[in-house]
């Protein structure tokens, strides 16, 4: 396949930039729901995306058929594409560390080298251990592993081999009592294999979340307001993801979000310093690890906010040009028929040097919350997460656990915040997928840290 | 043109010679011209041909699934050899079965032919027209992102029990996103979009221009207060507050596996008597229609709830089978994965009741026009963020409003319905929803400040 595609790169005439990118991809996908096996899918599909760049303009096409007269005619469709699109004079493409050569993370133990038999056991068993709890009405477990080979090509230079391995694991509690139902979960994913995937016991994560199930059936709601909060990894994840990293993703930067000629200036407090990394970091298998991105860019770590100062937006070839900066390697596609857009990756706040016991003994009133659900963010960085576990703070003492919820507030006002970062690390958002049009698997954590945030509640 | 209900064919032969039992297959082909433009220009123009086919089989009652996006020969083998191989391995389950063919009646309206005629040099012209449109209205308009799609599409299924059917679809869509920026001010995040089956249908410079009066309404927006007060949903809000919980606990499967709210009460009282929904796949023209479902069984036309009464669940041949009862026609999902259960077109009847006059019954409350939220379906506990809203007082629409949350639990709050408008908005996003809706006003919820 390199060689067909080297010998292509020819065809890009008329055009400033040239791009083929093949994409392989085998996934495995493995559910049983209250002792159901519903899903049982292997697919495999393999393309590649053509991409052209010509006047500020972008034409792409992608084929699924991979012999020459396709990819050609897919190539001459990105080319007219582009020159349609492309309407401005003087643009170029930023400068980029372009990848030659093959690229694949360290994996200990291979997900194919488990037969699917084994992996059917595994869900079964983790399931059936989750519903032995009597309190459980119904439970559901997925395993499920992605695959990927690339190869891909740039007219400017690039000629990167990239393998990716990220299998994913989650388990789902529904505690039931007198028509009330509540859900629970737990989640690990990484970039790796079988073994970096199960660092922890599937039927000791079925116990947890069985009776976090329970509890929270029993828990009462916490009342809405304004409150001093302690998040844990899972929430600062997610909140430099959601809140801080989509208001700097350049193409959103370019778009008027909030973060617009902030550059230097202060976006939080001295504590705060945040990141988003290519290449794993404290530690080797943090599942948003991209080490070449889908324009051929070798990924860094790129430090966004310093001290609580911003210093970078997060850049693909076409917007580093516009800044006159070099690409961080943020350019990610999640499948061959998708275009490369701007994306995160490892996402993180750094750890601090407190503790997490110092930490809640200094709160008089507020709250210990854990375990990131959903969320979304503006432009102008409002957010709103939903939280799985809250406990009550009175008087540094740790209380009650309360019914999840959700909390809300403006990421740049939550960061000033910021008084206290523990010296615990861990990436907990490796399950989870960023959609932006398509997906991309990102992943998200850092300390415990404590600010200021609305907690939303019941009257 | 080849059939595509002869690559399905081929799959199931396939299947049964390598040993499965039962085999189906669902075959998709598309082309698609998409344009899109960013930060206020015009960026992208792209084409893709996609197949795809998605074998599923059952061997000795075990479940196994394979998908490729390729017609060829030898790679739709390996993948009914993969299907095959994985359901020898499966589990036994007695509802495993294919179901047996039902007449299918073509819905009309669901291709235009002049579809296939847009080239991407018109297409870039409509997205033109969207951005000059919402820029024009204001130059505080800032668009994010917006795109102009056709696609034009051919679907099938095929099984071993002698369901064989296949038709032709065009889909139109377009979406527009942004906000207004007022020097240091930045507006919430808002978009438009909607999705049509033929050209003449879609009006894409119609919801650039709504976008853009919904983004500068928003500018000035304040804190609002915390209060116990009615809530009035716009049919956005509806979608994004409601939809998701009231879907996932009518699904058949969610109530079999433990997970709806809505288990055991069929029959039952779950909402005021104020609302009906209806679910009709077979809507001529509608987004979400088709003249069959994953598993090539005609969609059921439901009213799910009448006057607040719930009257049925969503079935798809499995959880029909294990309820000894038929399908409804709600099995959905493409080539990559085993039918699951989803709804067609929705619609929520009207009421009595203008939109002003729901307003200016309120002393105290919350427009909301967009609320952002990550919903929990298997509790129905709702928390999130008002994103497009404006407070009420005295009957009259006071300002806009940001940092307010909004908290309780959607089964909850549908029996304090008070209130649904006349007027109804339709929303429709290809392939994923289409809702028509009124606004719905609910009492005694619970409004938190920042």
């Amino acid at each position: 396949m390199h060689e067909l595609l080297e010998e292509l790169l020819g065809e890009f005439t008329g055009v400033e930039y040239g791009e083929l990118r093949y994409h392989e991809r085998k996934a495995l996908n493995i559910g049983v729901r209250q002792g159901e096996l519903e899903i049982a899918n292997s697919t495999i599909y393999s393309g590649v995306g053509v991409r052209a760049f010509y006047r500020g303009g972008w034409g792409f096409s992608s084929t699924s058929r991979l012999e020459r007269d396709s990819i050609r005619r897919a190539v001459h469709d990105a080319i007219s594409g582009a020159r349609a699109a492309g309407k401005k004079e003087g643009t170029r493409l930023g400068a980029a560390s372009l990848a030659t050569g093959k690229f694949a993370p360290e994996i200990k133990e291979p997900v194919g080298a488990h037969p699917f038999e084994e992996k059917l056991d595994l869900v079964r068993k983790a399931e059936a251990r989750v519903r032995s709890f009597p309190v459980i009405a119904s439970a559901a477990c997925h395993y499920r592993e992605t695959l990927d080979h690339k190869h891909i090509l740039t007219t400017d230079g690039a000629r990167a081999e990239v393998i990716d391995s990220k299998p994913e694991f989650r388990l789902m509690a529904v505690a039931a009592d007198d028509g009330q139902r509540v859900e629970a979960s737990e989640a690990l994913g990484v970039t790796g294999g079988w073994s970096d995937l199960f660092r922890r016991d599937p039927e000791e994560m079925a116990d947890i979340v069985a009776r976090r199930a329970g509890d929270l059936l029993k828990a009462e709601h916490p009342k809405g307001e304004r409150a001093v909060v302690i998040l844990d990894s899972g929430l600062v994840g997610l909140l430099a993801h959601e809140a801080i990293g989509h208001t700097v993703e350049a193409d959103f930067v370019l778009a008027g979000a909030i973060t617009q000629g902030k550059l230097g200036k202060r976006v939080g407090s001295e504590m705060v310093t945040m990141v988003d990394s290519g290449p794993s970091q404290y530690g080797e298998h943090a599942a948003g690890t991209v080490l070449v991105d889908d324009e051929g860019v070798v990924t860094e770590r790129t430090e966004i906010i310093k001290n609580g100062i911003l210093q970078s937006y997060l850049h693909n070839r076409e917007t580093a040009g516009i800044f006159g900066v070099r690409s961080t390697g943020n350019a990610r596609a999640y499948e061959y028929s998708d275009e490369p857009l701007v994306r995160m990756r490892n996402t993180y706040i750094e750890p601090g040097e407190r503790t997490l016991e110092e930490m809640i003994s200094e709160v008089k009133n507020g709250y210990l919350l854990k375990g990131a659900g959903g969320g979304q963010a503006d432009a102008n960085a409002e957010f709103m997460f939903s939280v799985q576990e809250a406990y009550r703070i009175e008087n540094g003492k740790l209380g009650d656990l309360l019914r999840g919820v959700a909390i809300s507030g403006q990421a740049v006002q939550v960061l000033e915040s910021v008084d206290a970062v523990s010296s615990e690390f861990c990436f907990d958002m490796g399950a989870g997928f960023c959609g932006k049009g398509q997906l991309a698997k990102v992943d998200g954590g850092g300390p415990y840290l404590r600010c200021n945030a609305i907690v939303g509640g019941r009257a | 043109m080849t059939k595509l209900t002869d690559f399905g064919g081929l799959a199931v032969e396939g299947a049964i010679k390598a040993g499965a039992d039962e085999a189906e297959a669902f075959v998709a082909q598309g082309k698609e011209i998409s344009v899109k433009a960013e930060a206020n220009e015009l960026k992208l123009a792209t084409s893709h041909a996609r197949d795809g086919l998605g074998v599923r089989v059952f061997t000795k009652k075990g479940l196994g699934f394979a998908s490729v996006n390729t017609l060829e020969e030898r790679q739709i083998g390996e993948a009914v050899q993969a299907a095959t191989s994985l359901s020898k391995a499966s589990p036994q389950d007695e509802h495993n079965a294919l179901p047996d063919p039902q007449p299918v009646r073509r819905i009309d309206g669901l291709h235009d032919e002049s579809a296939r005629g847009i080239g991407v040099d018109q297409a870039i012209s409509i997205l033109e027209e969207m951005l000059t449109t919402a820029r024009g209205y204001d130059p505080r308009v800032t668009i994010d992102s917006a795109s102009f799609n056709v696609e034009v599409g051919r679907q099938a299924v095929v099984n071993s029990k002698g369901v064989r059917t296949e038709e032709e679809t065009s889909t139109l869509s377009c979406f527009i996103m942004g906000m207004a920026r007022d020097n240091e001010e930045v507006s919430s995040f808002n978009y438009r979009f909607d999705s049509t089956r033929s050209v003449t249908q879609m009006d894409a410079r119609g919801r650039a221009l709504e976008f853009a009066r919904n983004v500068v309404a928003s500018l000035g927006a304040k804190k609002g207060e915390s209060f116990v007060g009615p809530i009035i949903l716009s049919p956005d809000a509806v979608l994004e507050m409601m939809l998701l919980p009231i879907v996932w606990a009518i699904s058949a499967k969610n109530v079999q596996t433990g997970m709806s709210r809505w288990a055991g009460m069929l029959g039952k009282s779950v909402s005021a008597p104020l609302l009906s929904i209806e679910d009709d796949g077979q809507l001529a023209g509608g987004a979400c229609s088709a003249s069959f479902d994953r598993e090539g069984l005609p969609h059921e036309r439901l009213t799910v709830i009448n006057e607040g009464i719930l009257q049925t669940y969503l079935y798809n041949s499995y959880t029909a089978r294990k309820d000894n009862r038929s399908s409804t026609g709600h099995a959905s999902g493409g080539t990559r994965s085993v039918p699951a259960i989803g709804p067609t077109n929705l619609f929520i009847r009207p009421g009595q009741t203008s939109k002003e006059d729901l307003v200016s019954g309120v002393k105290r409350g919350v427009l909301i026009t967009r609320f952002s939220s990550a919903p929990r379906p298997v509790s129905g506990d709702i928390s999130g963020v008002v994103k497009g809203g404006f407070l009420i007082e005295n009957g009259r629409i006071a300002r806009p409003l940001i940092e307010t949350m909004i908290s309780g639990n959607l089964f909850e709050m549908l029996p304090r319905i008070s209130g649904l408008s006349q007027e109804t908005e339709s929303l429709a996003y290809p392939g994923e929803v289409a809702l028509v809706s009124p606004y719905i006003r609910i009492d005694d919820v619970t409004v938190t400040a920042g």
